[in-house]
């Protein structure tokens, strides 16, 4: 394998495949933490209002928040990087002789929306 | 307990409410059956008891008592003999008339308490004990939980290395050697990635402490709706008892069916039950990460081992007197709910995990406060 072509397989990997990935993971803990805060909330609320309620949505929130933001992160860093090549891409002879073989990383990666944010 | 309350195991899911209902019904219809024999026995004895004067004479009735548990007994009647006779009424009369003010009083009674006033009190009285659902909560925690495994799984196994740790992925090594130089910060994005697992041990913790109580405020959620329904089986139990010495007393066997004069002290009947520790003791935060937690609604009855060791209603035996031991049974049960909550709150679990000598609000605030230490720091690509 070529300098180019571990320097190039390696960045479009991260911001195609890894990252994604990663991203994936947290967006989807983050969404079941919002799927979970809600009911619970809702129910401890039912049972006298109990101030507890309180302290669970406040946890779980921050919880959301973090997750969500290395979600934001692993987004924002495949994206940079999938930029940064595709710059690199577009200057570069043997870097677009790649690309052209691989066109499997054309286009913007496959990243997971914003989790979605609980109302608790 | 059990099935009936359904779970994350899937199953019918029965509301509580649905149990509790027809259990209102029962009681307040039983309690007005009671309420009318009272009544009827009070005529009875004013009756007996009437003070007559001269020229009048007594003779004996057959009473028949309506209702699930009704029964024939006899009762005297005066009647005036035929010298003394203003009214004109035979002595036929007579018994008649004092048949229907016996039958009138005990419908009367009845219905006071049939007529609809008297289950919304026991279902206002434990509304925030069976207006939660359990399963919902249980479902909730169970997501919770995966969670906490998966945080778990990520904590030291999952790669987040600096290129330099033996531990670093392939690709990240590779992306260092190759990374664009039109880039302005690759240390950023590989501090970042460092970074991960501790982030991921602190967010760990958190989803802990979070599913621990999240469990522990569903088990006793659950297991106060199953005291509930005990504690209305047995006043049902309680009633059909003192409606059965009433069939009983026809027999002139002795045995005197109201205990009318007995006092109700109502004593609470979850006193001597410290739950809190209990619940807490069932699911700390380090079995959060232990393993899945799973909250089985209703099962837990052990939890209460002596929940009807002192009810109220089973220290009473009229209508009024259950009733208002009853209420004041819903009404611990509503307060012991509220208490071993409170508890769940404000004791630190102690179970030797991180978060176990804070207590839950202090956690959550301390959470709250060190948001900035707590989020992944800047990448700048």
């Amino acid at each position: 394998m070529s300098e180019i072509d571990m320097k190039m397989s390696a960045i479009y990997t991260a911001a195609h495949d890894v990252l994604p990935e990663k991203a994936q993971d947290f967006w989807f803990y983050a969404e079941e933490v919002t799927g979970a805060i809600e009911p619970l909330t809702r129910e401890v609320a039912l049972a006298g209002n109990h101030p507890i309620g309180a302290d669970l949505a406040d946890l779980s929130v921050e919880l959301f928040v973090h997750l969500r933001a290395m979600e934001r992160t692993f987004k924002d860093s495949a994206t940079g990087l999938d930029d940064i090549a595709d710059d690199f891409v577009a200057v570069d002879g043997e870097a677009k002789a790649w690309f052209e073989k691989h066109q499997e990383y054309a286009g913007e990666p496959d990243l997971p929306s914003d989790a979605t944010a609980p109302e608790a | 307990m059990g099935d009936d309350y359904g779970g994350t195991g899937g199953g019918k899911h029965t509301p509580v409410i649905d149990r509790l209902d027809p259990l209102f019904t029962t009681i307040a219809k039983l309690l007005g059956e009671l309420a009318g024999n009272e009544a009827a026995l009070e005529v009875v004895r004013q009756e007996e008891e009437r003070d007559v004067g001269d020229g009048w004479s007594q003779d004996v009735t057959t009473l028949t008592y309506p209702g699930t548990y009704g029964f024939e007994t006899t009762a005297v009647y005066w009647y005036p003999d035929a010298e003394h006779n203003k009214s004109g009424d035979s002595p036929e009369e007579r018994r008649r008339t004092f048949e229907k003010a016996v039958d009138k009083a005990w419908h009367d009674a009845y219905d006071e308490w049939t007529s609809g006033s008297t289950e919304p009190v026991y279902r206002t009285t434990t509304q925030s004990v069976w207006e939660p659902d359990p399963v919902a909560m249980a479902d909730a925690t169970a997501d919770l939980s995966g969670l906490v495994q998966w945080l778990n799984s990520q904590v030291g196994a999952a790669g987040w290395a600096a290129t330099d740790d033996d531990q670093a992925p392939d690709w990240l090594v590779d992306l260092e050697k190759g990374w664009p130089a039109t880039s302005q910060s690759p240390q950023s994005f590989y501090a970042f990635w460092d970074d991960v697992n501790d982030k991921c041990a602190l967010y760990l913790n958190a989803a802990a402490r979070l599913t621990a109580t999240s469990a522990q405020v569903t088990a006793t959620v659950s297991d106060f709706q199953a005291n509930t329904v005990d504690v209305s089986k047995k006043t049902k139990s309680r009633v059909v008892d003192a409606l059965k010495k009433w069939q009983q007393w026809k027999y002139d066997s002795g045995s005197w069916p109201t205990g009318e004069l007995e006092d109700n002290d109502a004593p609470a009947i979850l006193g001597y039950v410290s739950y809190g520790a209990g619940v807490v003791g069932l699911y700390p935060p380090a079995a959060a990460i232990a393993g899945p937690i799973s909250v089985a609604a209703g099962t837990l009855s052990y939890l209460i081992p002596e929940q009807t060791k002192n009810m109220a209603a089973l220290h009473a035996a009229t209508a009024f007197g259950i009733h208002q031991g009853y209420v004041n049974d819903l009404d611990d049960v509503e307060s012991g709910m509220r208490a071993v909550i409170d508890t769940i709150q404000t004791e630190p679990p102690e179970d030797g995990s991180t978060t176990g000598s804070q207590d839950f609000t202090s956690f959550t605030a301390d959470v709250v406060g060190n948001r900035k230490d707590w989020s992944p720091p800047e990448v700048s690509l």
